[in-house]
């Protein structure tokens, strides 16, 4: 969803071929793992297919990779209301922790050990990115800034169950 | 290496509340090690022990081979002066001198002539980008320029050991962060072990370490003793 | 050495960048200390100021007791009863019986006859206002001026007059002397000299109170800044010394200020004229070691008052920490004090005669003293007998029952000072009462008696003089002492005519020729012709037809059964038998002091050595007493009033956060202002019942001890508890008003 609506996006300020938006999305979102050439062309299709992009022949010597995909009405309309409409909190730790805290409580084992070594993990990550954001750049403080707030975050959850642990383990026990 | 300060086995109790029931803290020279917990949990009422502010109940802390329960007013006075230095959240500055008396204080009550005292306070203003803040009184100053001002005056007498409560609780995070850079870059330079009682993750991220209290408990969560 | 410096150098700097709080901080403490240091100094200089008038009294003493000196190179003299509005007027005459005779101290010759040398004062009285009344009692030619070597202080009324006929009165009013500088037999004594100390010590109190006051104000501020200096490594002495630093500055300021105010009180000092005591500027010298002990005590109060404002405050890195005050409300201990002070008094109030004046005074002051510690006592009561009231009662006295201490220790002072002055007051109303009412309105006002014999129609003469001035009438009698030695009251044989004679005792009726007795009937008298020892002499037969008649006046104190004769009846009177007096009795339908001046001058001009008598008081005696009271009280509830200012302030500073709390819970702000308003008022008005009770009280007493009947007067009493109570009120509705808008703030709480 989130990949399908950036390659809007990235469409809305330029039409361009399916490769160089490959490149365009690797430079600006996909850092760490670029995206497949595949996934690019089955996203375009379906994009194609819902009316949100229409297909131009390029010029040139005639490859495959001759076409240019161009934004239409409808796809401005769609990448609008994806930047209105705010993201699902993201849930996949919390639900994971979750599951390892409430099988430790089942289990008799040390549901605050869970959390301790959980806690001890993360404060071991934001002391790397401190001293990682240390030696960066602006750009660098700030995408680590990024992950240490989140991090925080998480960290803020671990401390707050650990103190209703005591509650949770009477309810899951009963 | 061996640890510069070692509280062991610490207890206090105000009245009936118990503020610490079993809390251990080591800390080794250079080192900066972060203490966390919730509020209440008795993590300030460690640093006050450790730092020979408050006598425990119960328990040893040991500085550089000294019992602190052993020394007189008069020693551990002189141990805040010339071993220690202490960051806290606010009103430790006297706000009837000016910003670089205040930092110069802990050498003048060393018995340093003023001239001396204040050209070495000078040094550290500059260092902690307060060159221009001199002359200026504490109220004339920002919440973290008064915290950096603190930060100098903890550092002036090259003290072994930096005491920080809560050094950044009334800044904002850009303050706070700036606060906490200089702390940590001018503890590194002159090798002094930091003691940070923090309840903010990302403040305790400048640590080497840390541990945690609650309900009076300290553990260590990474397993190093 | 260098730490000591640091650590005073940095509690001077606190002192002076204390801010606005700081400035009144030192202002209080320098005026404090200043006045302290001037009463102080001023006690000090008391012995140098008593012995110089001694010495200088005794260098020109001329009382021989009674012995005779052979003429030779002597001086014979007279004393001359003298008076001016009250004040005694010390007249001499005097005449050489040879050249080279001795002079007294100040004058640099004998003045020649109806000369006179005069004190700077008496010819200031000469050239004032109705200066001409009182020439007429010393009409003599100012020749010169007596010197202050000769004076006992520079407001005396004195003269030395040349006055040759003094030769023919020796025994009778004149004697010869050899020398000056007989030792005076009315010796000062150490009364004054304990009343002034006692005086200048009860104003140290107040004092006391207000330094105290003042070096509380502001201390939990500077407590603060203490524990951050203590944090960064000053231990608990070296924070001592730091508030010792503080405190110095602003006790050298009262120590200088205090040395001024000294110095220009001693510059004033020959104005002043208490009870006819007056100093030269130049005796106001301190005794050197008092001087030197006041600077030192002072220092030492001072540093003493500093470190007992850290009694139950530990100042620790962390912060401040007080004991909690555990209010002990113990009464026994409290009870102390006023038992002894009325045990002391104990013999007072039953009347007894003979009580020392000194175990009354100590009593007086312990039942004064004991107010301090009942007063604490009181308060926390009071709050509990009225539990039910609206919440800022409520507020207020949980904290009056919690910290009674603190909440009168301002009031304390005013409650010791209004007893005080409501005591006294009562006591001068009193006496003022009595000296208006005088204690016989049908006798004379005054009574002035001469020597030598007179005819009777001298004595008509005589009385005609003194009703010349306006308003009066006289009356001149002659007076033979009967002799009878085992008699203590002595019995007389009075003559004069029938108006005169009717002032002496109760006549129905007289004419020329009567005669009267008073006791019982009897056949005759023997007069006494003695000179200093009884002597039988001519023998009288009383008439036969002889009526009775009883004494009144003066009279029927001073003498026993007496025979009273008119002119024609007192022909067996022989004419070679001196009267012991002749009298004058006048009366007079205005005031006696607005004739007092005329009469003395009439009496003056018949006879210089005339004794003249006020029967009634010319002036009021305590009034200048009850004026300098006034001033005093009024002095010292401005003090006090500065010292409750400051506290309230303190207070209320300390209470900000409680206050704002409430406030910020939804207290309104009327709640607030009123809980602190009577927290100040019920201390005030509880200690002032008591002062009025314990003031009165002591008033009663000392009308009892001076023979004057108890009553009180309304607004002796009520006067100065008025007074106390508007001032405290005012006071703290000073600090209140302005302070109401920040105490309930609440946007500083979290600062706090």
């Amino acid at each position: 969803m989130t990949m399908r609506s950036t390659f809007l996006a990235l469409l809305e300020g330029q039409a361009q071929h399916g490769y160089d938006l490959k490149r365009a999305y690797d430079q600006h979102f996909g850092r760490s793992r670029p995206v497949a050439y595949g996934q690019v062309y089955t996203a375009l299709a379906k994009l194609l297919r819902g009316g949100f992009v229409t297909v131009e022949p390029g010029e040139g010597d005639g490859g495959p990779d001759r076409k240019i995909y161009k934004i239409t009405e409808a796809g401005v309309t769609d990448v609008q209301r994806w930047l209105d409409e705010p993201e699902d909190p993201e849930q996949y730790l919390q639900s994971s922790l979750y599951a390892k805290v409430i099988s430790a409580l089942l289990t008799g084992r040390s549901a605050a050990a869970v959390l301790d070594v959980q806690r001890e993990k993360h404060l071991e990550a934001m002391r790397e990115l401190t001293r990682r954001k240390r030696t960066g750049d602006l750009a660098d403080r700030i995408i680590c800034d990024h992950a240490l707030f989140h991090l925080d975050a998480d960290l803020r959850w671990l401390e707050h169950t650990a103190t209703v642990l005591h509650e949770l383990a009477g309810q899951v026990r009963r | 290496m061996s640890a510069l300060l070692v509280a062991e086995g610490l207890h206090k109790a105000y009245g009936k509340t118990v503020a610490l029931a079993a809390a251990d803290l080591a800390v080794r020279a250079g080192e900066i090690v972060s203490v966390m917990g919730p509020s209440g949990s008795g993590k300030s009422t460690l640093l006050h022990c450790a730092a020979g502010l408050t006598r425990p109940g119960a328990g040893l802390v040991r500085y550089a081979g000294q019992d602190l329960a052993q020394l007189t007013d008069v020693r551990r006075s002189a141990l805040r002066r010339r071993e220690f230095g202490f960051v806290f959240q606010f009103g430790q500055l006297v706000p009837e001198l000016t910003a670089v008396q205040n930092v110069a204080l802990p050498l003048r009550l060393d018995g340093v002539s003023r001239r001396a005292a204040e050209r070495r306070a000078a040094g550290w203003m500059d260092r902690l980008g307060l060159a221009d803040k001199a002359a200026a009184r504490p109220g004339e100053l920002s919440g973290g320029e008064q915290q950096r001002v603190a930060v100098a005056r903890a550092l002036v007498g090259g003290p072994k050991v930096i005491f920080a409560d809560e050094p950044t609780g009334a800044l904002d995070s850009v303050a706070g962060e700036q606060v906490m850079d200089l702390l940590n870059d001018a503890a590194r330079d002159t090798g002094a072990a930091v003691v940070l009682v923090t309840h903010d993750s990302r403040v305790a991220a400048y640590a080497d370490r840390g541990i945690v209290v609650r309900d009076g408990r300290s553990f260590d969560p990474a397993g190093v003793r | 050495m260098r730490r000591l410096r640091t650590e005073l150098a940095l509690g001077f700097r606190l002192a002076f960048a204390g801010g606005r709080h700081g400035a009144v901080r030192i202002a209080m403490v320098a005026s404090a200390v200043a006045i302290g240091t001037a009463a102080l100094l001023l006690a000090a200089s008391v012995p140098t100021m008593l012995d110089a008038r001694q010495s200088r009294s005794e260098a020109r003493g001329d009382n021989t007791a009674g012995e005779d000196r052979p003429a030779g190179r002597t001086v014979v003299v007279a004393a001359v009863e003298a008076g001016w509005h009250g004040d005694d007027i010390r007249g001499r005459l005097l005449w050489p019986d040879a050249p080279g005779a001795p002079r007294p101290p100040g004058v640099p010759a004998f003045p020649g006859d109806h000369q006179m040398y005069a004190s700077p004062a008496l010819q200031a009285a000469l050239a004032g206002p109705d200066g001409g009344t009182l020439r007429r009692q010393m009409p003599y030619r100012v020749v010169g001026t007596i010197g202050p070597d000769g004076l006992s202080g520079p407001r005396e009324l004195a003269y030395y007059a040349g006055y040759p006929r003094v030769r023919d009165r020796l025994g009778q009013g004149s004697w010869r002397v050899d020398r000056f500088g007989y030792p005076a037999v009315e010796e000062i004594g150490d009364g004054p000299y304990i009343l002034s100390v006692t005086v200048l010590v009860t104003l140290l109190l107040p004092i006391v109170i207000l330094l105290g006051a003042a070096l509380r104000f502001g201390t939990d501020r500077r407590d603060r800044r203490l524990a951050a200096i203590r944090l960064i490594g000053a231990d608990h002495r070296a924070v001592l010394r730091i508030a010792l630093g503080e405190s110095l500055v602003a006790t050298g300021f009262g120590l200088a200020g205090g040395v001024a105010l000294y110095l220009s009180a001693r510059e004033r000092a020959a104005a002043f004229d208490l009870l006819g005591f007056s100093v030269y500027p130049a005796d106001v010298r301190p005794v050197p070691v008092l001087a030197l002990a006041t600077v030192v005590g002072v220092l030492a109060l001072s540093a003493a008052m500093a470190v007992l404002g850290f009694r139950g405050v530990s100042i620790e890195p962390l912060g401040v920490f007080r004991q909690a005050a555990h209010w002990r409300g113990r009464l026994w201990w409290r009870l102390i004090l006023p038992v002894a002070g009325v045990a002391l008094l104990y013999p007072a109030i039953l009347g007894l005669p003979d009580v020392p004046e000194d175990r009354t005074g100590l009593g007086v002051l312990l039942l004064l003293v004991s107010l301090i510690p009942i007063l604490p006592y009181l308060v926390p009561a009071v709050a509990r007998l009225l539990p039910h009231g609206p919440a800022s009662w409520q507020l207020a006295s949980e904290q009056l029952r919690r910290n009674p201490a603190g909440s009168t220790r301002a009031v304390t002072g005013i409650v010791v000072a209004v007893a005080g002055a409501i005591a006294l007051q009562t006591f001068f109303a009193a006496a003022a009462n009595r000296a208006v009412d005088s204690d016989d309105p049908g006798g004379p006002a005054f009574l002035v008696q001469f020597t030598g014999r007179q005819t009777p129609a001298a004595m008509r003469h005589r009385s005609a003089l003194f009703e010349q001035v306006g308003g009066v009438t006289a009356g001149t009698v002659a007076q033979y002492v009967v002799y009878d030695p085992g008699n203590p009251v002595p019995e007389f044989v009075i003559v004069g005519d029938c108006a005169a004679l009717s002032q002496v005792a109760a006549l129905s009726r007289c004419a020329d020729g009567d005669a009267f007795t008073t006791g019982g009937p009897r056949r005759s008298v023997t007069l006494d012709a003695g000179g200093s020892d009884p002597a039988p002499g001519a023998r009288i037969a009383v008439p036969h037809d002889a009526r009775r008649a009883a004494l009144i006046g003066p009279y029927l104190a001073n003498a026993g059964p007496s025979v009273l004769l008119t002119p024609a009846a007192a022909t067996a009177v022989p004419p070679d038998v001196d009267p012991e007096f002749v009298d004058t009795g006048i009366f007079t339908s205005k005031e006696p002091a607005a004739v007092a001046g005329q009469l003395r001058g009439v009496a003056a001009e018949i006879d210089p050595l005339a004794l003249f008598t006020s029967l009634a008081p010319e002036t009021d005696f305590y009034a200048p007493l009850g004026s300098a009271l006034t001033v005093g009280l009024a002095l010292l509830l401005l003090m006090m009033a500065v010292g409750l200012l400051l506290d309230v302030a303190a207070r209320l500073g300390e209470r900000r956060r409680v206050l704002g709390v409430l406030a910020a819970i939804g207290a309104r702000r009327s709640t607030v202002v009123w809980s602190v308003l009577l927290q100040a008022i019920a201390p005030v008005l509880s200690g002032l019942a008591l002062a009025s009770g314990v003031g009165a009280g002591l008033g009663a007493l000392l009308m009892r001890m001076s023979a004057v009947p108890v009553r009180f007067d309304a607004p002796a009493i009520l006067g100065p508890a008025a007074a106390g109570a508007g001032l405290a009120l005012a006071t703290t509705v000073v600090v209140l008003l302005p302070a109401a808008g920040w105490v309930t703030r609440t946007d500083k709480l979290r600062y706090e």
